[in-house]
């Protein structure tokens, strides 16, 4: 993927900073992360494959054009390619109340 | 899981249901309706219990600016000044509508009587009658994706703009957009900000000025969840 000028998505950041992946799954084109506190955000991607490791905790999220990049807590990323580039994430908490979308 | 990804799919699947794709409002090229090709309206997978709380809104994030050039580029407009346009959210934020392009338009604040000020004030009032119950979620949605200023004179019982926190529920006439702000009546009623979730009283620099809200008593915005600015 080309390097891209990636912009801190504050919003976003402040909510998952901490939270741990715990599984993954796709259906083709969401891709659905959950987090060790229940909570569950779906991505709306542009069909590629993905392959993420559970365990990673988050430490920002970066965004530009159609890039939605997850930083994590040992220093590594995941750059995910959304259909769009906005309204294509929306996190729900343990109780499925939404607490973003873009 | 199932459940997210049932809610991404029946946006897409309400959207054509609703014809938005189709829809073609008479005055498509008017500046004052966007193009309903370039616009039709897009929604995120919200029910009505998502936008009823207090605060929706700023759940939502902020249109890129990247984005909004595009969209002002779309519509072929390639200069302006400050405050005569609006990157406006078709369907709005309040009723579930996305960030998506599909979405957003270039709306003029300048035009008269129907401008963006204007439309803001149905997305205010369709808001409340869908959380109150009094129409559907669905249906808001598609009517001001459809035709805003047509769902104006429906839900504002009224051919032309009323001037702000003018109603026909106070004196049952028509007040015109240049009444001076004199003949504001809001009852005593509490403004409150849909997108901060606060509720300011008369008097406060706010009360009536946040671009997302709507009057409403004081027990109904405390019954609602807001809560008063200030702590006051």
């Amino acid at each position: 993927m080309e390097t891209k000028n990636l912009a801190r998505n504050q919003k976003l950041t402040s909510l998952i900073k901490g939270r741990t992946i715990t599984g993954t799954s796709t259906a083709d084109p969401v891709l659905t992360v959950q987090f060790n506190d229940g909570s569950v955000m779906t991505i709306q991607t542009d069909g590629s494959t993905l392959t993420i490791a559970d365990g990673g905790t988050v430490a920002a999220v970066r965004q530009a054009d159609t890039t939605l990049q997850l930083e994590f807590e040992d220093g590594s990323t995941l750059d995910i390619a959304t259909a769009e580039e906005t309204s294509c994430v929306m996190l729900r908490d343990s109780k499925r109340v939404m607490e973003y979308a873009d | 899981m199932h459940y997210a990804l049932k809610a991404v799919l029946s946006c897409y699947v309400a959207l054509s249901l609703l014809g938005f794709a189709g829809a073609a409002p008479a005055q498509q090229n008017s500046p004052l309706h966007p193009d309903p090709m370039m616009t039709p309206g897009a929604v995120l997978p919200v029910t009505k219990e998502d936008i009823c709380v207090p605060g929706y809104s700023k759940k939502v994030r902020n249109v890129p600016v990247s984005v909004k050039r595009k969209v002002y580029a779309a519509y072929g407009i390639t200069s302006y000044k400050s405050g005569e346009y609006e990157i406006d959210h078709l369907i709005s934020l309040q009723l579930g509508g996305s960030n998506s392009v599909k979405n957003l338009w270039p709306q003029s604040y300048l035009t008269q009587p129907w401008n963006a000020h204007v439309k803001d004030a149905l997305e205010n009032r369709l808001h409340s009658e869908v959380c109150k119950g009094n129409i559907d979620l669905a249906t808001a949605q598609h009517e001001i994706a459809t035709d805003w200023i047509a769902a104006y004179q429906k839900y504002f019982h009224t051919q032309l703009p009323l001037a702000k926190g003018s109603s026909r529920s106070h004196n049952n006439r028509r007040v015109p957009v240049s009444a001076t702000a004199a003949s504001f009546d809001t009852g005593g009623k509490v403004w409150v900000n849909l997108k901060s979730g606060k509720y300011f009283r008369p008097g406060s620099r706010y009360y009536g000025k946040t671009k997302q809200g709507e009057y409403l008593t004081e027990s109904e915005a405390q019954a609602q969840g807001y809560v008063a600015a200030g702590g006051h």
